[in-house]
């Protein structure tokens, strides 16, 4: 057990610091990168192919260990894909990183899924529950008795009150807002500087402001 | 080796600070939760929550509680939500204060605080707080996470800070105050006793006791807009 976990990583370009970061800061080692998308660079990359992803991965690690890979995408690269990132790599029988960076506050009595990503700073209040694929951000807030759906996208500074529901798909621009006992329904775009004091339903698009509808 | 304490209350609150006094390594925590106390009429049928013992909440059953197991006076935390303009908890401060026993100051240890900042007594100081140096806090005030406090601010008694508010530097805070998440107070300006600030509130001048705030800069508002406060 001692030898360290070797990560393959799936991110975005402008992740991928972040990304090494957080390897360096879990103790992986970074067995390799594999693309995106069949548009993003070719150098020393790994294609997004399950065969291909297998067969780099074997060369490196027994048979019987299934892919071990950090995810971290935008929502602009996540957008151009069929389907979220993690339930693809889980569909083909790999397993994803869940991370959280040792300056997180991970309190007693939450849970992670699998594939979360929670940066620095951020707290994760008791009893708060963030489901697979959601990446929290640095800075932000997650309050007590939340429960956060798959593949949400949380930025920077984010503040996430206690009791609040938040759909699948979403995403939540930097220092939003969300008050106590509200919800956001799935596939929701929350801007940068929202403050949310109702509860709101699917698809909405908000920008900065008290409960600021777009479209 | 961790002091024991008993958590007033059964709901959200007392369940936070209970998992809050289990962050990090068991030899490394300040407080070891040894059973929770609630008004007679909240009695669950078991007598237990998280697993621990439940207590009512009078002088003697604390007592033959914890002289039971322990020779020293009985030491309580009790971290209740801001009902009633913080009123609730603070009844129950002065109830556990009249009966002569202990209450504790919680800080959390992943929250930044100098030794020049002054705290009283029941204060619970969440994760990711920094207190810069100067700082001093009455008793009974609860700061919640992520919350920024700047130099030489002054906090009164029985107040609440929730979750990432800004305080910046001088700023005063009067007696059972609720400031909301988010919300930033200027340099300098003093908040009045018994105010509302609502989250995302900006505040950049002095208010008055009794004043309600919300979202936006100094956005006054009649209190009857949270009558739950």
């Amino acid at each position: 057990m001692n030898k360290p976990q070797q990560w393959l990583l799936c991110v975005s370009e402008q992740f991928k610091r972040k990304a090494q970061q957080c390897a360096l800061d879990a103790g992986a080692s970074i067995a390799g990168y594999v693309r995106l998308n069949s548009t993003a660079p070719t150098d020393g990359r790994i294609d997004f192919d399950r065969n291909a992803i297998f067969d780099y991965w074997h060369t490196l690690n027994t048979k019987e260990d299934a892919p071990l890979i950090f995810v971290l995408v935008g929502k602009a690269d996540q957008a151009e894909l069929p389907k979220p990132l993690v339930e693809i790599f889980s569909e083909w029988n790999f397993r994803c990183v869940t991370f959280v960076n040792n300056k997180a506050s991970y309190n007693a009595g939450a849970s992670l899924a699998e594939g979360c990503v929670v940066m620095e700073n951020t707290s994760l209040q008791p009893c708060c529950a963030i489901g697979r694929g959601t990446v929290v951000m640095s800075n932000c807030y997650i309050g007590h008795h939340s429960h956060i759906g798959e593949n949400v996208f949380i930025d920077q500074g984010v503040s996430v009150c206690g009791q609040v529901e938040i759909g699948s798909n979403t995403s939540i621009g930097k220092g939003a807002v969300i008050r106590d006992g509200m919800s956001v329904g799935p596939n929701c775009q929350i801007g940068a500087g929202a403050v949310i004091t109702k509860r709101i339903g699917a698809g909405g698009i908000y920008g900065p402001g008290l409960n600021n509808l777009l479209s | 080796m961790s002091t024991p304490i008993i958590v007033f209350g059964l709901g959200q609150n007392a369940e936070l600070a209970f998992y809050y006094t289990q962050f990090g390594p068991q030899q490394q925590r300040p407080f070891e939760v040894i059973a929770f106390t609630c008004d007679r009429e909240y009695m669950p049928e078991a007598a237990t929550f998280l697993q621990l013992p439940v207590i009512p909440f009078d002088h003697e059953s604390i007592l033959s509680f914890w002289s039971s197991l322990y020779a020293e006076t009985p030491r309580l935390f009790v971290p209740i939500s801001f009902n009633k303009a913080n009123t609730v908890r603070a009844d129950k401060f002065k109830t556990v204060k009249s009966w002569g026993m202990e209450l504790v100051t919680f800080i959390h240890p992943m929250s930044s605080i100098t030794v020049e900042t002054k705290l009283g007594e029941n204060c619970l100081i969440a994760d990711l707080v920094a207190i810069q140096p100067g700082t001093m806090i009455g008793d009974n005030t609860i700061v919640r996470s992520l919350s920024a406090i700047g130099s030489n601010c002054k906090i009164g008694n029985h107040c609440w800070i929730s979750a990432g508010a800004t305080l910046a530097d001088q700023v005063e805070v009067g007696d059972y105050s609720f400031i909301g998440a988010g919300s930033i107070i200027e340099s300098g300006v003093s908040i009045g006793e018994n105010n509302i600030i609502g989250l995302g509130s900006v505040i950049t001048s002095n208010t008055h006791d009794g004043e309600c705030y919300l979202a936006g800069v100094n956005h006054r508002a009649e209190k009857s807009f949270v009558p739950h406060l």
